[in-house]
């Protein structure tokens, strides 16, 4: 591995890392104290709370007129960019991101709605997007510089496995707005030329329904995705437990079956039944009978389905007594 | 009562699945922006000898 002789310096240089860490620390501060920082700032939060963009002045100007925009970044360049060109390698004080051809910085965070400034790179050769992407989320973005198009995807009509999209090409040049107001609109953007820079702002909601994919040419439903980064946490730390042959995991794995969405209920069923049987069936029999649960009528199959497998199990009426496991680690 | 051991894959998923949180499909658009997750680092560094 390369590492550049400037790095290897600063590497041993504590006295410079901490004087770049400062000059960092003292730009942001200086930056999140603007008054029209904190205008944004407040106005964020009252928007991550749930009030309408339209209601909040000062943020929704921001994503109508671009030299408000531009003057935001204007602003950040002015903070930061003298700091970076003093101390090249200071650690960014704001979250960053960057994939090939597309890099985003958050401004701002409030809760569930982040403002960020988003750059897309020019990509020869880029297939036409075959899908359309839909999240739960609104979104709302306003293009500071550069040139480029946007596909805006509308789902006109969604069925369970397909959709209707309805789909729209425009053009995108410095002053262009884009608004997703709901689930029921996704964008690709497409053809950029050079670089285009965006302003964006995203909310998310509490409690967000799966992302979907559908195919452009024939409305099918190829992709979903869990929306909850939470649930999906758990979902992968049951598969890690499970794998393990973890046991004494049942009881959180029986707590688990209890809430939350239906998929990480059943799949902690699953992993609970196949590490301690007793316990999984006393559980899924629980499920069976109860008509007001939504995996009842799932649960009710696969308890006959196991019953035929393993008879012994249809004399299974009883709770089942069970012993807290030893942690194995 | 002797309880059997079953075999997870023998047991069924749910009719619709999710993937998990930020999996997006082979036929996703240009650009890998569907779903940005930032991850933050927290670096603790340890003063050397000579400056405690």
């Amino acid at each position: 591995m390369r590492i550049d002789p400037t790095l290897k310096a600063l590497c041993s240089d504590p006295a410079a890392q901490r004087r770049a860490e400062h000059a960092m620390r003292n730009a942001l501060v200086a930056w999140q104290n603007l008054p029209h920082h904190q205008q944004i700032q407040a106005d964020l939060a009252r928007y991550a709370a749930g009030q309408a963009l339209a209601d909040l002045p000062g943020l929704h100007q921001l994503l109508q007129s671009r030299p408000c925009a531009a003057g935001m970044a204007q602003q950040w360049m002015d903070h930061f960019l003298p700091v970076l060109q003093d101390h090249p390698f200071a650690q960014f004080p704001l979250r960053h991101s960057y994939s090939p051809g597309f890099a985003t910085l958050h401004l701002a965070l409030a809760g569930s709605a982040v403002l960020s400034l988003v750059c897309y790179e020019e990509k020869p050769g880029a297939q036409p997007p075959q899908g359309a992407h839909f999240a739960d989320r609104e979104q709302h973005e306003i293009v500071l510089a550069g040139a480029g198009q946007v596909q805006i995807y509308h789902l006109a009509q969604e069925l369970p496995a397909s959709a209707r999209v309805d789909c729209q090409t425009m053009d995108l040049a410095a002053g262009s707005m884009i608004a997703l107001p709901s689930r029921q609109y996704g964008r690709d953007i497409t053809g950029v030329k050079g670089r285009l820079l965006m302003l964006q702002l995203q909310r998310l909601p509490d409690d967000p329904r799966p992302a979907r994919d559908y195919r452009l040419a024939d409305g099918a439903m190829i992709h979903q995705a869990c929306a909850s980064k939470s649930e999906s946490q758990c979902e992968m730390a049951l598969a890690v437990l499970g794998a393990l042959g973890r046991a004494d995991a049942v009881p959180t794995m029986l707590e688990l079956a209890g809430q939350g969405t239906t998929q990480l209920r059943w799949e902690a069923l699953r992993h609970a039944l196949a590490l301690d049987c007793a316990a999984g069936f006393d559980r899924l029999a629980g499920i069976a009978s109860d008509d007001s649960d939504p995996l009842s009528s799932h649960a009710a199959q696969v308890r006959q389905q196991l019953i035929r497998a393993y008879p012994q199990l249809a004399q299974s009426t009883q709770p089942a007594q069970r012993k807290d496991m030893p942690c194995p680690a | 009562m002797n309880f059997p051991k079953i075999d997870l894959a023998s047991l069924p998923a749910m009719d619709e699945l999710s993937g998990i949180y930020g999996s997006v499909s082979s036929l996703g658009g240009t650009y890998d922006d569907k779903v940005v997750s930032i991850m933050v680092y927290v670096y603790e560094t340890v003063p050397p000898q000579n400056l405690i």
